[in-house]
């Protein structure tokens, strides 16, 4: 963990540094869900989950194991510590209506 | 919940644990998994198999090429096999899974650097770990103005993965391999292999020029089990000044053959320039409705239904989908050529439409195929058939057929490549039913056989019928296959079984 925070500090150095995707390296959970979870979350693909609150053990559960359609993330995409953050931002976020 | 491992075949739970404290030590605690919990996301396969089939026996993250080298090194010693992945994403293929069970999946996400952007050269050259959105990002951030090509699951997907399955998308750059340039290879001796004229020390042109000097090595790595892509050079398609993507609709099944024989000869002299897709009304209606909404009865939903349905909104039968690119002045003569030439085939020709996935935009609208019956079951069933209108009915028929032998819905997205269509059939089905999933094998199976004997083969197969493919495309195939891999991979510790090719 005290290497991949001190890529990162370095990364946010760099001028250039694009934001990894992987885990520990996600720069929010706004990130997170706007690189992988919208494009199920916001559409008619998936269900909708801003509005509601879900314990954080069943988010983490949920994108661990996948469910049917649904893709499971690997702990070297998202780690545990990314998960939790994610499922504590989505349970904070207002209700909007789906396309 | 944590299971005793799966031990890989052959291996022994001593040399087993060996090989684990000697992963440790290469990559750390953090990237060696073998708890069965911390295996789940591993093992979720969309395919109608058991899990258990595909069981890994851990998985192993390197962060470098040397940890990939430290990491073979312990698989020759212990003699385990690793199966390597990029991000896993092979949806109805198998996902992360291995071909046969007992192997440590190489997990490469965390190799997720792109190396360099050459805005004037239109090239790339990214990790295996690298995602398309990833990539787009980048580019977007730093106003680069190239575009990129994507496969269905795009966001999530490595276009080193998909290139090395020989995937494709739909814009001019839609054949990935054939737009890739320059490998980096660790080889299961843990030597590292750069092909074309990245094997020249300080090489100028490793991702300019494919061939380097004498043999051309790149196609054995893909879809292969002869080495580990570290490295992948892709060639990048420049921004276009416009573009007018057009919908050509047919209402008759039937003229699929009038179609392919519009499409071909526009495609191979390019006024057509990108790979494009055609559309059955079956597939165009699983982004608007589910299967259930229309009909509950037994069996494949009924034809007549599926064609008066796409008909209120619009589309046909067969739906054609291409984009024209480049400057008004390019696009105008071009629109002029393609519509007279769809017009007198009987297609009925609709101009400015809109589709994402030929105009970089990233996407997982393909996953709303997976609603049309839910239950996350998914087999791509991929047989190549040449552009000839007679053999695209052949397949349509043949295809149809089989599937509703089996109570499934022909739904059919074939790409248009050009000389040859890839015929893609999306297979979707309940996976938690079992008769639904027993059916989709046995219907896989079934098509594979069929088509075979027709001469017609798959461009790329699910894992549990790698073995049987490998039977289809003929002896002395598989011969040259098991020789090389023989010659680089003598204790047979790379993804054993992928493609049908063991030691």
């Amino acid at each position: 963990m005290k290497r991949q925070r001190v890529a990162l500090a370095l990364a946010a150095t760099l001028p250039l540094a694009a934001w990894a995707q992987s885990a520990g390296q996600w720069k929010d959970s706004a990130h997170v869900w706007n690189s992988l979870c919208r494009y199920c979350h916001e559409t008619p693909v998936g269900p909708a989950l801003f509005g509601r609150v879900f314990p954080e053990a069943a988010v983490i559960y949920l994108v661990r194991a996948g469910r049917n359609a649904m893709p499971a993330f690997m702990p070297t995409q998202l780690n545990d510590t990314d998960l939790r953050e994610l499922a504590r931002w989505i349970n904070s976020q207002p209700a909007v209506a789906k396309p | 919940m944590n299971a005793a491992p799966v031990l890989p075949q052959g291996v022994s739970a001593t040399d087993f644990a060996g090989a684990i404290a000697a992963f440790r030590k290469v990559v750390g605690d953090e990237f060696v998994i073998t708890a069965s919990d911390r295996l789940l996301p591993y093992r979720k396969i969309m395919i109608p198999a058991d899990e258990n089939e595909f069981a890994p026996s851990g998985v192993v993250a390197p962060a470098s090429v040397e940890e990939v080298q430290g990491v073979l090194a312990v698989c020759n010693q212990f003699k385990v096999p690793v199966w390597p992945i990029s991000t896993g994403r092979n949806f109805g293929y198998g996902s992360a899974s291995p071909a046969t069970r007992g192997q440590m999946i190489l997990d490469l996400k965390r190799m997720n650097r792109i190396l360099e952007v050459d805005p004037v050269l239109c090239t790339a050259l990214v990790e295996p770990g690298v995602t398309y959105q990833q990539l787009h990002d980048y580019l977007r951030e730093r106003d680069i103005p190239l575009w990129l090509d994507f496969p269905g699951p795009g966001p999530i997907v490595s276009p080193v993965g998909n290139t090395l399955e020989r995937g494709g998308g739909n814009t001019p750059y839609g054949d990935h391999f054939g737009n890739a340039c320059g490998m980096e290879v660790v080889l299961a001796n843990g030597q590292v292999l750069r092909t074309g004229m990245g094997s020249i020390p300080n090489s100028t042109s490793w991702q300019v020029f494919k061939y380097g000097y004498g043999p051309y090595l790149d196609g054995i790595f893909t879809q292969s089990n002869f080495g580990i892509v570290t490295k992948l050079g892709m060639w990048l398609m420049p921004k276009p000044a416009g573009y007018t993507t057009v919908m050509v609709t047919y209402d008759d099944p039937e003229q699929i053959g009038v179609a392919v024989d519009t499409i071909r000869p526009l495609r191979i002299d390019t006024t057509i320039q990108n790979v494009g897709v055609m559309a059955n009304e079956a597939i165009v209606l699983t982004g608007m409705k589910r299967r259930a909404d229309l009909y509950q009865g037994a069996g494949a939903v009924p034809q007549d239904l599926l064609l008066s349905e796409v008909r209120k909104i619009g589309l046909g039968a067969w739906n054609v989908f291409f984009t024209l690119y480049g400057t008004d002045k390019q696009i105008a003569p071009n629109l002029e050529i393609v519509t007279e030439a769809f017009s007198k085939s009987g297609g009925k020709v609709v101009a400015g439409i809109h589709d994402g996935s030929q105009v970089n935009e990233l996407s997982l609208s393909s996953f709303s195929l997976l609603n049309w019956v839910g239950g996350g079951g998914l087999y791509w069933f991929a047989p190549v058939s040449p552009a000839r209108g007679s053999d695209a009915i052949r397949q349509m028929h043949l295809a149809r057929s089989i599937l509703a032998d089996h109570g499934m819905d022909y739904l059919s997205a074939p790409t248009l490549n050009g000389r040859d269509l890839h015929h893609l059939v999306a297979m979707v089905f309940d996976r938690n039913d079992p008769d639904a999933s027993k059916r989709a094998k046995a219907c896989y199976g079934k098509l594979v056989t069929a088509f075979g004997k027709q001469g017609y083969g798959l461009y790329r197969v699910a894992i549990d019928y790698m073995d049987q493919m490998a039977q289809i495309y003929g002896k002395t195939n598989r011969d040259v296959n098991r020789s090389i891999k023989r010659a680089l991979d003598p204790n047979g510790i790379l993804a054993p079984g992928k493609s049908g090719i063991h030691l």
